[in-house]
């Protein structure tokens, strides 16, 4: 039986991991434990789990660890866990400073555990089979990506950069950098990006476009927006328009649909799709079982994150930023 | 009865001699252009005569010339059509140059005739619904816009000449420029541009790719993501799509042409294009605009989207050309 404990349930994923876990028949969550009591409280009360007020203790009942607190806290729950020798899955963006995600690669690296990220889009059976169009060359060569990452603007802490680490920038770049770097097997060498908080009144960024050089000379944009309106009938997307030499290929990751009309829950958009969550938990279980590096790691969240840095310090200068790899 | 003359029959002077048969009191007495064929074409869709341009140009009864002839050659025919005091009907761009569009501009001035240029996606009853609906408030301010124009490439071109840069200017040129045009009707004044477009062109005619991606950011704020694309294969099914999304601060518009449609035609003909979609509609939006050039020359008015506003859309489209090597934002300043 794989034991895993949540370490912060600050992140509203960590809900639905927990759900995830509680289907396989060779996990279970060990308790929850969140530096807000009430917020673990909540958690473990629908779950019918314990609340921990001690992570330690919560660390020392688990295997491996879940971190689904707020961005600024994963360095130090992750690591926490990492020098107990358990082994991790950390919520995105793997931490807000380039330092932090360092140490963190530092402290899986000496422990020997799995450190593994929840970039669950990777997951996606549109993005797996996408990546065997790709790899068959039937694209030719890949010239120009636009992608989306819209959602809506998530509020509370999201929006405390102490907490985040930053807005829509922080929240939804990391997500299709991390696509896009597995799929046309390239890394981001140079970011430019426009942002503001241009919808709602709140401290941090709710809008953002980013143009991307890629290290193959093709290039992308990407929308990380906090822009689908309450009325919306979804929470968001993930869109890729990719094309080639010798073909296009269009992605819209959640549009397995069903546009639902009813009196009492409204008008909204039902997704029938094969659970993300549900494949990157399996990833957690079967990495550590088989000792192997997870699909994605530690060190894709490192250069997911650079991008979102690099986005951020184009801003402020107002000119494209280099990554060097 | 207004007199028109047509030069150029290629895809656009069909479709402007189908627009000006569905107006009232206007007659399009001749039609010009290098290819006997096409220019025969058109004369049946107009019910007019073939002829040549200085006949139309000597030609006293023809008040208005439409001018849909390749973009580097507007300059000279819009420059004598205004010598010759007739009215114009430019297709967009305006010019491939701005040098050669503030020329036309001021020969149309000095000639006391008007310009107008078919920017004609402001006439789309799903873009000037949607235009209603923003200032009606239905979403509240404007502060982002996401904008898709593509298809496969047009292979039409006389020549081939939309692949040849100098002469159409890529897909951010002809293409884009509908988007930047309208785009300006609804937020105003670009302040700058990011821009990145890849041009791969092999050697065997019909394989063509241009493509382009644009960040705009706004005078007042706001920011645009803009795509314009020839780099569809030439086979796909759906030719040619748009989409927008008008983010406002209570809400937000989508349309997308791949998606909202009324109508689906497949056949199994081969006379005829396998796959089509439409919404059909009452209104021809290319004879919408030409029936209020028209009305703005006959009351001695600006006419809509008159040269001025045309250059306005054609700096754009030349600064997001100009920074697709580097990916450094240009001020649209530095274009003029």
């Amino acid at each position: 039986m794989f034991r895993i404990g949540f370490l912060g349930i600050a992140h509203t994923h960590g809900y639905s991991y927990i759900r995830q876990i509680q289907s396989f028949s060779n996990m279970i969550v060990t308790g929850v434990f969140d530096r807000d009591a009430d917020k673990s409280k909540k958690a473990s009360e629908l779950f019918g789990t314990r609340a921990f007020e001690d992570p330690l203790e919560l660390i020392e009942n688990s295997d491996g660890v879940v971190v689904t607190s707020e961005n600024s806290f994963h360095k130090k729950y992750a690591e926490l866990a990492m020098n107990k020798g358990r082994h991790v899955l950390c919520e995105k963006p793997i931490a807000t400073t380039e330092e932090d995600a360092r140490s963190m690669l530092q402290t899986a690296r000496e422990n020997n555990v799995v450190f593994q990220m929840a970039f669950p889009v990777r997951y996606a059976p549109s993005i797996q089979q996408a990546r065997k169009e790709i790899e068959t060359g039937k694209l030719g060569r890949i010239l120009s990506v636009s992608a989306t990452n819209h959602g809506r603007m998530p509020g509370g802490w999201f929006a405390d950069e102490k907490l985040s680490g930053g807005g829509a920038v922080m929240d939804h770049t990391v997500h299709v950098v991390d696509i896009i770097r597995w799929l046309l097997d390239v890394e981001i060498v140079e970011v430019s990006a426009e942002y503001g908080r241009l919808i709602y009144d709140i401290p941090v960024e709710d809008c953002g476009l980013l143009l991307l050089s890629l290290s193959d000379d093709s290039f992308m944009s990407l929308d990380c927006s906090w822009s689908r309106p309450e009325a919306y009938p979804y929470w968001g997307d993930v869109t890729l328009n990719v094309v080639g030499t010798e073909g296009t290929l269009r992605i819209n990751a959640f549009d397995a649909k069903l546009k639902v009309f009813s009196n009492k829950r409204g008008v909204f958009w039902e997704n029938y799709g094969d659970s993300f969550d549900r494949a990157l938990i399996k990833e957690f279980a079967d990495s550590v079982i088989e000792e192997k590096k997870p699909l994605t790691s530690g060190e894709d969240g490192l250069e997911a994150l650079r991008v979102a840095l690099a986005a951020y310090e184009s801003g402020k200068v107002g000119r494209p930023v280099q990554l060097n790899h | 009865m207004t007199n028109v003359g047509i030069i150029g029959c290629g895809m656009m002077g069909r479709v402007h001699s189908i627009a000006y048969t569905g107006l009232e009191n206007v007659n399009v007495k001749a039609v010009a252009s290098l290819s006997r064929e096409q220019t025969l074409e058109c004369a049946r869709l107009a019910s007019s005569r073939t002829s040549t341009v200085a006949e139309i140009l000597n030609d006293e009864e023809i008040e208005i010339v439409s001018i849909c002839t390749p973009t580097d050659t507007h300059r000279d025919l819009v420059v004598e059509a205004a010598r010759s005091k007739k009215h114009i009907f430019c297709e967009k761009p305006i010019a491939r140059t701005l040098e050669d569009a503030l020329e036309m501009v001021e020969v149309c001035r000095q000639n006391g005739v008007s310009l107008g240029v078919d920017h004609v996606v402001r006439f789309f009853d799903s873009y000037s619904r949607a235009k209603s609906l923003i200032e009606e408030g239905t979403i509240g301010k404007v502060v982002m816009a996401r904008l898709y124009r593509g298809g496969v490439f047009p292979k039409h071109g006389w020549n081939n000449w939309f692949d040849e840069l100098g002469r159409s200017g890529g897909v951010l040129l002809d293409l884009s420029i509908h988007d930047f045009d309208f785009l300006r009707t609804v937020l105003g004044e670009v302040e700058s541009i990011t821009a990145r477009s890849v041009k791969n062109t092999p050697s065997h005619p019909g394989r063509n790719r241009d493509h382009a991606l644009a960040i705009l950011k706004f005078a007042n704020g706001s920011l645009a993501h803009v795509e314009g694309s020839w780099a569809e294969p030439d086979n796909a099914p759906s030719k040619f799509a748009t989409s927008f999304e008008f983010v406002g601060r209570d809400g937000m518009i989508t349309y997308d042409s791949d998606e909202d449609f009324t109508m689906r035609v497949q056949t199994a003909s081969n006379d005829y294009p396998s796959f089509s979609k439409s919404t059909p509609a009452a209104n021809d939006p290319y004879g919408l605009h030409i029936q209020k050039f028209i009305e703005a020359v006959r009351e001695e008015r600006k006419v809509p989207v008159d040269g001025t506003e045309a250059i306005e859309a054609l700096k754009i489209s030349l600064a997001a050309n100009r920074p697709a090597e580097s990916g450094r934002p240009v001020k649209l300043l530095e274009v003029v």
